[in-house]
């Protein structure tokens, strides 16, 4: 079963890609004023060869005129590639009474084969007026039996049709563009016109120029006749090889109405042109294929700027010519940083028109920035000879790069931009940005302690403007603390400096707190403490404390370790007596 | 094994010098080396190569480190401007691309130093206002510190944003031609949208092989990660 399902599968595509004939219509019921749309698509996997399969005779609408197109498209199904070609064919009918139309079915017969399409019912009914006949989609205009526009006359039934081509110019130069114009030239009732082909001879690139979409006739005379005659198609070529070439011929079949419809193959005339060679005295350097009749210019639209931004250069080559067939001209070796151009194309068939080349530079330093020179030469087919423009005075002045420099581009959203070329840098470091980096917090936490530090200066100053006197004492006690630290450290060491510390210290903070000279003997200096309410114990211990540090600084044997400790005991109880009241009494 | 060691050496040291520019600057990357230069120049490499997709990539790298750089700002503005979806991002009016420009201007170097910077004025206004004399009106030192403190804020609040979006880039690019966007991370779901190469989009959640992103016009589907270049990679 799953053998057969992936055969089926693989076959799947063949069996859908062999050849089909469909019919459709656009509209099933339609006004008397509309237009109905019959269209016979016929699909193949192979290229399609076909005549155009006759119009459906439908009883009750007219025929008006038809149209074709074809294509192919080319799929990937399970793995295989496959093609598929159309040819759409369109027929329009112009309905004749109300009531209802069969379209009937058509055998079309193709490679002996007949293919059957299905038939349609249509209701015409009754319009309301708004449909016209002009809105029509028919890409060759209206051209109904009895309408006063068409360019012939309805009785004319003979007469002859030909296709001539029209070289603008006899001789041109080779890589000149040469337009080919080719005519319809008839005096019958040409209804439509298919291009087959073109033969195709050596010696020459080939594009379109122009190709209408409907038959424009215009009256004209030729060979002292009057005639009607519509431009099909023209052709560019640009000659590669020297002598005298023959242009395209076209082939393609005209719809001609004459007591029905009949097709008609036509050729082109032949017609031939002489092509020149490009003079090979006095080529200049920066020549690279350009020929025909330009107007070249160049422009800079910067003339001030910051460094680190980039100049705009504008190389506008104008007129007709060769476009596709030349090099775009690049600025000498410099400095600077210089884009490839970038060309933005306004022409016409390729031929015609402007192209402007954008050049992106960056300078690489301030100052008066000369743009390197610019060369472009050409082949000028008016004066047979060879020009160049050579832009070789642009000056920009460069400053220094800014903050406001960077916004310069805010007001340029319309400006035409390029590709800003590659830096040139010798080497490549690996970003860390600040916040990675140790000195960047350590500049911050400076920034911190030094504020915190003002901060609590400030809080001292600040309380002692408030009360001075507290103030005083508080710092008397927090300087007598540290300085138990010191003598603690002192007396772990046995220094007979402890004592001389000790006395200092006690010394200083009666001075600080209660304003007792520092020179005054010290029996004075505790009997002032009594005039300040201090307690008589601490009175007689901070006595006998200062007696025992003068006669220990001058003891001749020295301290012993069991003696300064005890001291340094004796010291701190005194401390801590002072520091917790005050030592005033309770 | 020592000589085969010598002449391995030699071979790494002198590989450069036969390689190609764009094979030097992405065995740089490969390296390791996060710098906007290189990256802007890898995305003109990839842009002249027609890779549009890669190129936008890795011009927003180089913005991701520094956006101030005018270069990767001007060649992914002129790729995305040439990208099928360029009508998906929005126009946005003078003012709004003013700021926006001028916050792509402070990059995170320029705001880190802007910040430091501000913390520094702000303790000297701090201490002018601590020492400011007592008895005079301090109107004046109070709300020029609370000016700075504000501003220091303010560009402190910008430089964590930016160091976060540094670390935790959630943008990417559309490298491959086109994709669709799913409603589910299914290739079976339904779709969306379709993505064009080189369209920015916003990665909202990974899972598995696919992400859930946002389109510039505001649409959010999954698309294989596959197809994606991401900036943080």
């Amino acid at each position: 079963m799953k053998k057969t399902l992936a055969l089926i599968t693989m076959l799947l595509p063949l069996i859908l890609l062999g050849m089909s004939v469909n019919a459709s219509v656009n509209k099933l019921t339609i006004t008397l004023g509309d237009r109905l749309e019959y269209t016979l698509q016929i699909k193949d996997s192979k290229r399609l060869n076909i005549s155009e399969p006759r119009a459906p005779q439908i009883e009750g609408m007219t025929f008006i005129n038809m149209s074709s197109s074809s294509g192919s498209s080319t799929s990937l199904i399970n793995g295989r590639l496959s093609s598929e070609h159309y040819k759409n064919y369109t027929y329009y009918y112009s309905p004749q009474r109300e009531g209802e139309v069969n379209v009937p079915a058509q055998k079309i017969t193709i490679a002996n084969k007949v293919y059957t399409t299905q038939s349609f019912k249509i209701t015409v009914v009754k319009g309301d007026g708004s449909s016209s006949r002009g809105g029509g989609s028919s890409p060759f205009g209206n051209f109904g039996a009895g309408e006063d526009y068409l360019p012939w006359r309805t009785d004319r039934v003979q007469g002859k049709s030909l296709i001539l081509a029209f070289p603008e110019k006899s001789k041109v130069y080779k890589g000149e563009p040469l337009i080919v114009s080719y005519y319809l030239y008839t005096d019958q009732m040409v209804r439509t016109f298919t291009i087959d082909d073109e033969t195709d001879f050596p010696g020459y690139g080939k594009s379109i120029f122009e190709q209408p979409t409907s038959l424009e006739y215009e009256t004209v005379q030729h060979e002292g006749k009057r005639m009607q005659r519509a431009l099909l198609k023209k052709l560019t070529l640009i000659p590669r090889q020297e002598g005298r070439l023959k242009v395209p011929r076209l082939r393609g079949s005209a719809r001609i109405y004459e007591f029905g419809y009949m097709n008609i193959d036509l050729f082109s005339a032949e017609r031939s042109f002489e092509v020149l060679a490009l003079p090979s005295q006095n080529v200049p350097k920066s020549f690279t294929g350009a020929v025909g009749s330009f107007t070249v210019s160049g422009e800079v639209k910067e003339k001030e700027i910051a460094l680190g931004e980039a100049i705009t250069y504008t190389l506008r080559i104008a007129g007709r010519g060769n476009f596709n067939q030349f090099g775009n001209p690049e600025f000498a070796s410099d400095k600077a940083q210089i884009s490839s151009p970038v060309p933005v194309d306004n022409l016409e068939g390729d031929i015609k028109g402007s192209r402007r080349l954008y050049y992106t530079i960056v300078p690489a330093e301030k100052g008066n920035y000369q743009i390197p020179p610019l060369e472009f030469s050409w082949f000028d087919t008016d004066s047979g000879k060879y020009q160049t423009f050579k832009d070789d005075n642009q000056r920009v002045k460069v400053k220094s790069a800014n903050v406001a420099s960077y916004f310069s581009g805010l007001l340029e959203g319309d400006k035409p931009a390029t590709i800003r070329p590659m830096l040139s840098r010798e080497s490549y470091p690996s970003f860390r940005p600040l916040f990675h980096r140790i000195w960047y917090w350590l500049a911050l936490f400076f920034i911190l302690i030094a504020s915190l530090f003002a901060w609590k200066v400030s809080r001292n100053l600040a309380e002692e403007r408030r009360d001075p006197k507290s103030f005083r004492i508080k710092r008397a006690e927090n300087k007598l603390k540290k300085e138990l630290d010191t003598a603690q450290s002192l007396a772990k060491s046995l220094n007979i400096e402890f004592y001389q510390h000790a006395e200092t210290a006690l010394s200083t903070y009666l001075s600080d707190k209660y304003d007792i000279p520092l020179g005054m003997p010290n029996e004075e200096k505790l009997e002032s403490l009594t005039e300040h309410a201090i307690d008589g114990t601490l009175i007689h211990e901070l006595g006998s404390f200062l007696r025992l540090c003068s006669s220990r600084r001058f003891q001749p044997q020295g301290v012993e370790s069991i003696e300064i400790s005890s001291d340094f005991v004796l010291f701190r109880k005194l401390v801590r007596e002072i520091a917790k009241n005050g030592g005033k009494r309770q | 094994m020592k000589k085969l060691c010598l002449f391995l050496i030699a071979a790494m040291l002198l590989m450069p010098l036969f390689s190609s520019e764009y094979e030097k600057l992405k065995a740089m990357e490969d390296s390791g080396v996060q710098n906007a230069d290189l990256f802007y120049n890898l995305g003109v490499t990839h842009w002249q190569l027609g890779d549009s997709g890669l190129a936008v990539q890795y011009f927003l790298k180089a913005l991701n480190i520094d956006s101030a750089h005018s270069g990767a700002r001007a060649n992914l503005n002129y790729v995305t401007g040439l990208s099928e979806d360029r009508e998906l991002y929005p126009k946005h009016g003078f003012l709004l691309r003013l700021t926006l420009q001028s916050y792509d201007f402070l990059n995170l170097d320029r705001l880190a130093l802007i910040s430091i910077i501000l913390f520094f004025i702000f303790a000297l206004s701090l201490s002018w206002l601590l020492f400011y004399d007592e008895e005079k009106e301090r109107a004046l030192p109070e709300l020029i510190t609370g000016i700075t403190l504000l501003i220091f804020l303010i560009f402190a609040g910008l430089s964590g944003v930016k160091y976060y979006r540094f670390k935790n880039n959630n943008k990417a690019v559309m490298i491959e031609e086109r994709a669709d966007m799913m409603m589910e991370p299914r290739v079976d779901s339904r779709r969306i949208a379709v993505v064009h190469e080189a369209c920015i989009l916003v990665v909202e959640k990974q899972q598995d092989d696919w992400a859930l992103v946002r389109s510039p016009d505001g649409k959010s589907g999954w698309v294989q990660s596959s197809l994606l270049g991401f900036v943080s990679e």
